[in-house]
């Protein structure tokens, strides 16, 4: 065996260590980046997407409300929803996605006096983000509010058009009941951007002015997967409406998919009934 | 130089040294440019789009009360959200706008007066002001105030969505309609960079019709107002397109076609001569901010 020897040379590798060097800093730059920098934008790209998600289905209930306000039957409204976050190939930084989704026969409700049903809807969109940083969030569109749900918890963000309120021992209880029907495309998957077109189809209303002792019970019955939320939701706004502790009962079956509010001794009670037609475009 | 002289020359390995000190000093200068010019550009930008969103969504606050009146429902409660900031951009170095949304029930009020003899008709009263906190886009304030939005800018400030007045002439006769919103609701300010929601419901609404025969009364109406420029030159172009002649502040209108609008140290005072209809659609909303 002939034995190696490397030769002693006192120039030219000072070139290669230098090379090696940069070559080291820009690495470890480069880690830094990937490890600290993308992840504050990429959460920082998730958040503002959430808060865009927020506003969207604000819009859409907006739109909804004027539209049964208005009463102007077959006209549309368009509300835009992004259902991804911005992103982008730079260094991998993904795209969150979303599933954008129209539930026909989800969220049933339903309105009685003490012996009948007066009137019914139902209906839910929902909204459910694929977030690679931020915690998952779920926007669901249902009896004219639109619910939050992330993780275990979830809270009424905007607020139904039911009402109850009392004064000088009148109580006034008025809803909204809005029955959600799909038409054409009824999901839509993906980052991009979606057009929720909302049609008013009918819209009718009754006021019960109870005078008959025995008969001025309204209850409202509301099918839900957010029977908590509801749940403070109706006894918040008694509460605020000036209703007392032996004015209502909200109750959640046993089985947790519905609350029912009955108001005792309404002496006026508002109900209007809405369908409206949904059909997202891509 | 003693020390120079000691290390003495040498023409080896320092040419790599010095090409990474400079390599390294570029890209310290192509940093430096960015956050010195290309982050403040980004920022204006960001902060630009976001007062344009305000705007548009003052815009939707305008139309849903307009739409309460309309229907005539006290039942239905319209919402509208107004986002208070950017999100910013951390990771390069520009920070959050953020601001303030505030519902003043005593700001800006309107009157109206008809004349010879005096005659109150009305007053109404309430505004709903967006004040910014830009890092880079110069500050706005986006004012909703009786049935119009108004963005101030520095010391001058217009309409972009103008209020619902109208005055024609129609057979000799001069008619004159007005749409004056009273906003009730608590004194309350919410800040943030976040969305806002305002939630408006409709108290009351009404319209008031008011006939003078004969060669009618002179109609004056005073506004207070911190906007006085946008409603001084909304009236003078609004009343000069319809083909009334506009005479010189302070001077009182007294021939038909004639009016006058005088600035005051509160807001402003319109007068209108010989008015022989006016119709003011009267609204009271409840805002609530959230």
């Amino acid at each position: 065996m002939r034995k190696f020897r490397t030769k002693r040379e006192d120039q030219g590798v000072s070139n290669v260590v230098a090379t090696i060097m940069l070559l080291a800093i820009f690495m470890s730059l480069l880690g830094m980046i990937m490890s600290t920098y993308l992840p504050a934008w990429a959460r920082t790209n998730e958040a503002t997407h959430m808060l865009d998600a927020a506003d969207s289905f604000l819009m859409l209930k907006s739109n909804i409300d004027t539209q049964i306000l208005r009463s102007e039957v077959d006209t549309t409204m368009t509300t835009t929803m992004t259902l991804g976050a911005r992103g982008g190939p730079l260094f991998g930084v993904g795209r969150s996605s979303g599933s954008l989704m129209m539930e026909d026969f989800a969220s049933n409700n339903s309105m009685y006096n003490s012996t009948e049903l007066m009137m019914r809807g139902k209906g839910a969109i929902n909204f459910t983000t694929n977030n690679y940083y931020l915690d998952n969030q779920r926007f669901h569109y249902e009896h004219g509010g639109v619910i939050l749900e992330q993780g275990e918890n979830s809270v009424m963000k905007f607020a139904p058009n039911i009402h109850i309120r009392k004064n000088n021992n009148d109580i006034v209880f008025s809803a909204t009941l809005i029955t959600l029907r799909a038409n054409g495309v009824d999901r839509a998957q993906g980052t991009s951007t979606v057009a929720i077109r909302t049609t008013l189809l009918t819209k009718e209303g009754m006021t019960y002015l109870n005078q008959t002792v025995g008969l001025q019970d309204a209850k409202l019955r509301i099918y839900t997967a957010f029977t908590a939320t509801w749940t403070q939701y109706f006894t918040e706004t008694c509460q605020a409406g000036g209703l007392a502790a032996g004015d209502f009962t909200v109750t959640e079956n046993a089985a947790g998919n519905w609350v029912e509010i009955l108001v005792r001794d309404c002496t006026k009670t508002a109900i209007r009934q809405a369908v409206v037609e949904v059909e997202f475009e891509k | 130089m003693k020390v120079a002289r000691a290390l003495g020359r040498d023409e080896e390995a320092v040419s790599v040294i010095v090409a990474a000190i400079m390599l390294m000093a570029v890209g310290l200068m192509l940093v430096g440019n960015f956050y010195a010019n290309y982050a403040p550009i980004l920022g204006r930008e960001d902060e630009m789009v976001h007062m344009y969103r305000v705007h548009n969504q003052f815009v939707g606050v305008r139309n849903s009360i307009s739409t309460l009146i309309e229907a005539q429902d006290t039942e239905i409660e319209l919402l509208v959200g107004v986002r208070m900031g950017t999100a910013g951009r951390a990771y390069q170095g520009i920070g959050r706008a953020y601001g303030y949304l505030t519902l003043d029930p005593q700001r800006s009020s309107v009157q109206f007066n008809a004349s010879y003899p005096v005659e109150n008709v009305d007053a109404t009263k309430g505004n709903l002001v967006f004040e910014s906190k830009n890092m880079y886009f110069p500050n706005q304030y986006v004012v909703y105030e009786n049935g119009g939005v108004i963005v101030a800018q520095r010391e001058t400030s217009s309409f972009i969505s103008d209020p619902d007045f109208e005055a024609t002439f129609e057979g000799g006769y001069i008619n004159v309609t007005f749409s004056s919103m009273t906003l009730t609701g608590d004194l309350s300010t919410v800040g943030g960079s976040g969305s806002r929601v305002v939630k408006m419901r409709l108290v009351t609404g009404s319209t008031e019709e008011n006939y003078w025969t004969g060669n009618g009364k002179t109609l004056e109406i005073n506004i207070t107002t911190d906007y006085r420029h946008a409603w001084i030159d909304y009236f003078s172009q609004t009343l000069v397109i319809s083909g009334f002649t506009q005479l010189a502040a302070g001077t009182r209108p007294v021939n038909q076609g004639e009016f006058s609008i005088t600035s005051t140290g509160y807001g402003l005072w319109l007068q209108i001569a010989r008015v022989n209809n006016y119709d003011n659609m009267k609204g009271v909303i409840d805002i609530n901010l959230e």
